[in-house]
Parts: structure tokens; C-alpha cells; sequence
């Protein structure tokens, strides 16, 4: 056999060296630079990530009872691309769904490959779905917020989005609690893009969201929304506000603002209902504000509590005149007095002599002007004037509440602080919380700072107490228990502040019980009712929700305060 | 020839090993999937009750069974005092039992 010429053989070793010399370089930038990327377009085509969704925490009641919770609920999407008639399709979803053909037919011919069709639908819905089989549509997993009370406690528990983040309320204000921590699965799929059963590389366990236990007292609670819509519709009033506290622990136990929603549907409501007025809008006290007047009084010992001073039924005030509610003579009236008849004059004159510094003094130490730290989205914290541009005028108003801004948590806190025997407690919301683990934390006790000596407390609540068996409030008394309180009316400045609402009141009634011994305070507020009068309007709603807390809370009476010196009649 | 046979007989049992084996590995994913399948319709079932539990003791509900069957909420208020032990001679004498509140 005749060998190959030399040069043939040179020519092939020279061809098939560049070959092979292109098949390394290739392979060396495969398996060196292009080896990562590579690596992970392969793990990305192998394996298939899940976000594991974490089981929201419960909001519940004091007692355990369920505010809010999350059940299993299905999000239904379609990849638009593997859809075979779009309108076939969208016309067998539109029923199960709620949704009109035509505007699932116009998702499904998207040019997109996710899009959702529904979110959060009931299991039962989502499976009548699964049967129809059609193709192009999935199915996600996600759970769906339930409030099984509806709209009991709605301002305050709030709500949450599609997405499961808290939009209001204690929703909101506790999401990183309530949240938990979501897990992910990481699993091997087959060619066809099917999950290889035991395949599961990574599995991270999702942490479930700890339950959030209020202080709310979920049965106080529907009572006392039952005696505020009542109230309301009976009064042809605006709206209207209560507030059962705790004053000893500053627990709230009852909040709500009429009108109200309900968060199952909350999409349907006004936003304007979504709002707990009674933390984050503010009114002018009116005469409920005395009550600071009185205790500053008192606790500086401006004046004897059998001191009569001389109260006319009008009085000039700088460039302003003055009145009280109603025509009367000059009365010599003593600070009891002054606070059973709710006189503004009285009220004026001893203001004087408390001195403007010391009013500005106790607005604060009462709460007035900061926000309580109730732990509450959107507080308000209320408005005072600063102590330089306060002036006769501004003395004299703030004296019976005017001029001035709280909110209505604040002015609860005001009597609660009276009720607790002159110290301020923190209002609060959140009773514990409980670990996805089980464990239980209870929350500290709230901070509390001394107002008024014990002895002022006292004294000042058998003045509202006085008031309430003989004064403006006899509307609230309840028979067998001595009811302490002290009822409001006040004008509604105009939204330019320009001036003050024409026969339009803001009529309040806030009060504890039992004077002697205070378990439990209770705010009652109506926006414009028909009878203005605190006493009239809100003094009814006040006994009301008492008396469900009677009920409710197993209160007992306990030993009456003395009543104040007096020189008025008794009625 | 020996060797031949002896060495196809342990290669055939090895093979049919790890073919068992692999049965038994997928039979049990195969378990583990549908427990977790079970894991899973059991906590939903769980939700499901605890929803139906909280719907049944919503205030509301009750409330508004109650006033369908004729109940309302009494118009005074009275607390009734347990005798205060065997010792309480009051204990029989009904009339200082049950006061009213106040």
C-alpha cells in the first residue's frame, strides 16, 4: 500500500489540531467563564422555587374571642398564551368568578404570561374552577382575611389588602407581628415542567404571624355600638363616639365612631368610616374640660371648696362677652356648684385664680396637646396654644374648653386619671401577643405619672358626682350605683376657623362608675344631635353603655363619695 | 465459566437491589406527598372549623338570635350574693341573699 504523501498527512494533523484546538477553546469558556451562568440557566430550568405563604396571626378579643383571622383561600391566574378561546373561557369563569365575561375575556388576551384572573376565592369556588379544565388557567395558594364579628371593633382592628399587608387600624399598626415570615420550597420538575414527587431540594418552613390579643372586650364592644347607632339615628346626629376604659390599667375596652364598615367588605364602605375618630380627630371639649379647671383649682388651693364666689350669667372678656347656657341672676356659687350647673362664668373665675401658667400646666399634665401613645395608627395629638400667646381670652375659654382641641381618647384619659385616684395611666390596645409557638407575652403595664394628689381625685369626684345626682347629668344617674361625670356642649369651629357653627353642638357625657371606687370610664359623644345638650343627648347613651358594663364586667356598687360643699338649691 | 456465572448472579441481585430499592424510595414519596396532601386538607379543615366557630360566637349573631327567640337585655340591674360559707347564717335567709345592686 502506497503511503499518503507527507504533506496530506501534515494538513490533516494541522485541520483536525484547529478542531480539536476549537472544541477546547469552546469547552474552556463553557466549563470556565460561561460556568456559573450556565449553571445556574440549568438550575433555574431544573428547579422550580415556591414562596411558601406565612399564616397571618389572629387579632382576638381580651378574652380570646376572634376579631380577625385568615382562612385558605385560592388566587386563580391565567397564562394567556395557553388559553384555546379566550371567550369561551371567560364566559364559563364570569359565574364562579363575579367577574363579567367581558372584561375576563379582555385579561385573557393579554400579551402577558401571568395574569390574575381573581384573588383570594373561597376553596369551593376555586375547585368548580379546577373541574372545568380548561387550559391556561392556575391556581395559587393564599389565605383571605375573615372578620367574623363584622363591623364590631372595625376602626380598630382595620383591615388588609389582596396582598396580605395591613392597610388600617391594628392591622396596620401591628403588620410586622401579625406577618410572620413566609417559607419557600425549592423542587426539581420533570421535562413537561411537573414537580418530581420526593424531589424537594430546599424546604424553608414559613413562621406563622403571632395573634395579636386587644384589650377590646368584644361583647362591651357590640353593646356599645348597638347603644351608639340607637343614639345616633334617635338624634338625628352626625355621628358619634364612645370609649369604655379601664382606668385603673388603662385598658380600652370598647372604641368605636359611628358611622362604621364592615372589613369583610371594605372596598364597598366610605373611606371616611374607615377612621377610629375617636383616636385621630379632635373636637373642643367643652364643659368636660372643667373638670381640669376644677382639679388645677383644688390641687393649687386657689380657693376654699366652701367659697362662694359671685356669678353673674354674662361677663366680659376682653373684647368678647361671655355666657352661660341659660339667663340667671347673679349666683354666689361655690366650685361644687360651678360644676354641677356646668357654669362658664364659674368656670372663668376660677380659672383666674388657678392663673394662666397652672392651667397650661395641668392641660399638660392631663394629656392635653400630646398624643397618648395608645399604640394606634394616625393619633392626634390634639391642639393647646402655646403658653406665650395664651391671654385673657385664651384663659377664659380654655377654662370651659373652647379655644382648645382633643381628642376624644384624650378627654376619657382626663376622667380616668381622676378615677384613678389622680394618676395618669397610658391608654392601651394591646393586651399580649402569643408566638407562633404558643407562648404567651403579655404586654407591660402601661406608664403612668402622677396629675393630682390623691386627695384632689377624690375631692373632684364627688363634685361630678354631685353633678350627676344634682346637676347637668342626672341623665346618667343609674339607680344603685353613684355615677361621677361631668356632660359637654360645645360649638363646632368652622373649617376655616373662622368663627364657630351656628346651633350646631358637639354634645359629650364622659363619667365613671362607680364614683367610689371606679372600675370602668365610659366617653359618650354626638356629633350635631337634635337635643344639643350634653345632658340631654349624650347623658342617655352614657347610661346605657354603663349599664352593659355593669353587666358585662360583674361591677358592684361600692361606698359613695361625699358630695361637695354646695350653696345651690338642690333640684 | 464459573466465575461468568457468579459474576452475572451478583450483578443480576445487585441490579434487582437497586431497582427494589428505587421502587421502595418512590413508593414512599409517593406517601410522604399524599400525608403532606392530608397535612395540608386537615389544617385547612381546622381553619375551616375555627372560621365557622368564630362566625357562631360573633356577638352580633347571638344578639340577633336572641331577639329573634324573644330574649332582650334586662331593663335593671341586680347582683345576687352567694351565701358567704356554712357558717353565714344568712346563708338561709333568702330576703338579705339577693339584693339590689346598690
Amino acid at each position: 500500500m502506497k503511503r499518503p504523501p507527507i504533506g496530506r498527512l501534515l494538513a490533516l494533523l494541522v485541520a483536525m489540531s484547529l478542531a480539536f484546538g476549537a472544541i477546547f477553546f469552546r469547552l474552556a469558556i463553557l466549563q470556565v467563564s460561561q460556568a456559573s451562568d450556565l449553571r445556574a440557566r440549568a438550575t433555574d430550568q431544573r428547579l422550580q422555587t415556591i414562596v411558601l405563604p406565612a399564616q397571618r396571626g389572629e387579632i382576638q378579643d381580651r378574652s380570646g374571642g376572634r376579631l380577625a383571622l385568615s382562612v385558605p383561600a385560592v388566587d386563580v391566574y391565567a397564562d394567556p398564551r395557553n388559553v384555546e378561546d379566550a371567550w369561551t373561557t371567560a364566559i364559563r369563569l364570569s359565574p364562579l368568578i363575579g367577574e363579567t365575561a367581558g372584561s375576563l375575556a379582555s385579561k385573557l388576551t393579554t400579551d402577558a404570561t401571568f395574569v390574575y384572573l381573581a384573588r383570594q376565592v373561597e376553596i369551593e369556588a376555586a375547585e368548580q374552577i379546577d373541574e372545568l379544565g380548561l387550559p391556561g388557567i392556575g391556581f395559587l395558594e393564599a389565605t383571605k382575611r375573615f372578620y367574623p364579628s363584622g363591623s364590631v371593633a372595625s376602626q380598630v382592628v382595620g383591615f388588609v389588602g389582596v396582598d396580605g399587608d395591613g392597610l388600617a387600624g391594628l392591622e396596620f399598626e401591628y403588620q410586622d407581628l401579625l406577618a410572620g415570615t413566609p417559607g419557600e420550597r425549592m423542587q426539581e420538575l420533570d421535562p413537561t415542567g411537573k414537580p418530581i414527587v420526593g424531589a424537594v431540594h430546599v424546604e424553608r418552613t414559613p413562621v406563622p404571624g403571632a395573634t395579636v390579643v386587644t384589650t377590646i372586650d368584644r361583647e362591651l364592644q357590640f353593646q356599645a355600638q348597638a347603644a351608639l347607632e340607637e343614639a345616633v339615628e334617635n338624634q338625628g346626629a352626625r355621628g358619634g363616639t364612645v370609649i369604655v376604659m379601664d382606668p385603673r390599667t388603662g385598658d380600652i375596652l370598647a372604641m368605636a365612631s359611628y358611622p362604621w364598615f364592615d372589613p369583610n367588605a371594605f372596598g364597598d364602605a366610605l373611606p371616611r368610616t374607615y377612621r377610629n375618630r375617636a383616636v385621630t380627630d379632635m373636637f373642643e371639649p367643652g364643659s368636660t374640660n372643667k373638670v381640669i379647671t376644677a382639679a388645677a383649682a383644688v390641687q393649687e388651693g386657689v380657693l376654699a371648696l366652701d367659697q362662694r364666689l359671685p356669678v353673674a350669667w354674662t361677663m366680659k372678656v376682653g373684647e368678647f362677652t361671655i355666657h352661660d347656657s341659660h339667663p340667671h341672676g347673679v349666683q354666689r356659687m361655690m366650685l361644687g356648684d360651678i360644676i354641677a350647673e356646668s357654669s362658664n362664668i364659674g368656670a372663668v373665675h376660677v380659672a383666674n385664680r388657678v392663673g394662666a401658667s397652672d392651667m397650661a400646666t395641668y392641660l399638660a399634665r392631663f394629656g392635653l396637646g400630646a398624643e397618648t401613645g395608645v399604640g394606634f395608627p394616625g393619633e392626634a395629638s390634639g391642639i393647646t396654644v402655646p403658653f406665650y400667646r395664651w391671654d385673657e381670652v385664651i384663659l377664659a375659654t380654655t377654662a370651659y374648653g373652647q379655644g382648645i382641641a382633643a381628642t376624644p381618647l384624650q378627654m376619657a384619659s382626663v376622667f380616668a386619671t381622676i378615677a384613678n385616684d389622680g394618676r395618669w395611666v397610658q391608654p392601651r390596645l394591646l393586651r399580649a401577643t402569643i408566638d407562633a409557638g404558643g407562648v404567651r407575652h403579655d404586654a407591660p403595664p402601661s406608664p403612668t405619672r402622677r396629675v393630682v394628689s390623691e386627695e384632689t381625685a377624690r375631692t373632684v369626684g364627688g363634685m361630678l358626682a354631685f353633678a350627676v345626682e344634682h346637676g347637668t347629668g342626672t341623665n346618667a344617674r343609674i339607680e344603685g350605683y353613684q355615677v361621677a361625670g361631668k356632660t359637654g356642649t360645645s360649638r363646632i369651629p368652622l373649617k376655616d376657623r373662622a368663627g364657630y357653627e351656628v346651633g350646631q353642638y358637639i354634645a359629650s357625657f364622659i363619667g365613671y362608675l362607680p364614683a367610689g371606687d371606679p372600675q370602668v370610664v365610659v366617653a359618650a359623644i354626638l356629633d350635631r344631635p337634635a337635643e344639643g345638650y350634653g345632658g340631654l343627648a349624650a347623658a342617655p347613651l352614657f347610661q346605657r353603655i354603663a349599664r352593659a358594663a355593669i353587666a358585662q364586667l360583674r361591677i358592684e356598687p361600692a361606698s359613695p363619695l361625699p358630695p361637695p360643699p354646695h350653696a345651690l338649691p338642690i333640684r | 465459566m464459573g466465575f461468568a456465572v457468579t459474576a452475572s448472579v451478583l450483578v443480576g441481585v445487585m441490579v434487582l437491589g437497586i431497582v427494589v430499592l428505587n421502587v421502595l424510595l418512590a413508593q414512599q414519596s409517593f406517601r410522604i406527598e399524599e400525608s403532606e396532601r392530608r397535612i395540608d386538607a386537615l389544617g385547612r379543615e381546622r381553619l375551616g372549623l375555627v372560621r365557622e366557630q368564630a362566625t357562631l360566637s360573633a356577638p352580633g349573631r347571638i344578639a340577633g338570635w336572641a331577639s329573634r327567640h324573644g330574649m332582650r337585655l334586662p331593663d335593671d340591674i341586680r347582683i345576687l350574693r352567694a351565701p358567704s360559707g356554712p357558717s353565714d347564717p344568712a346563708g338561709t335567709d333568702t330576703s338579705r341573699a339577693s339584693g339590689i345592686g346598690g
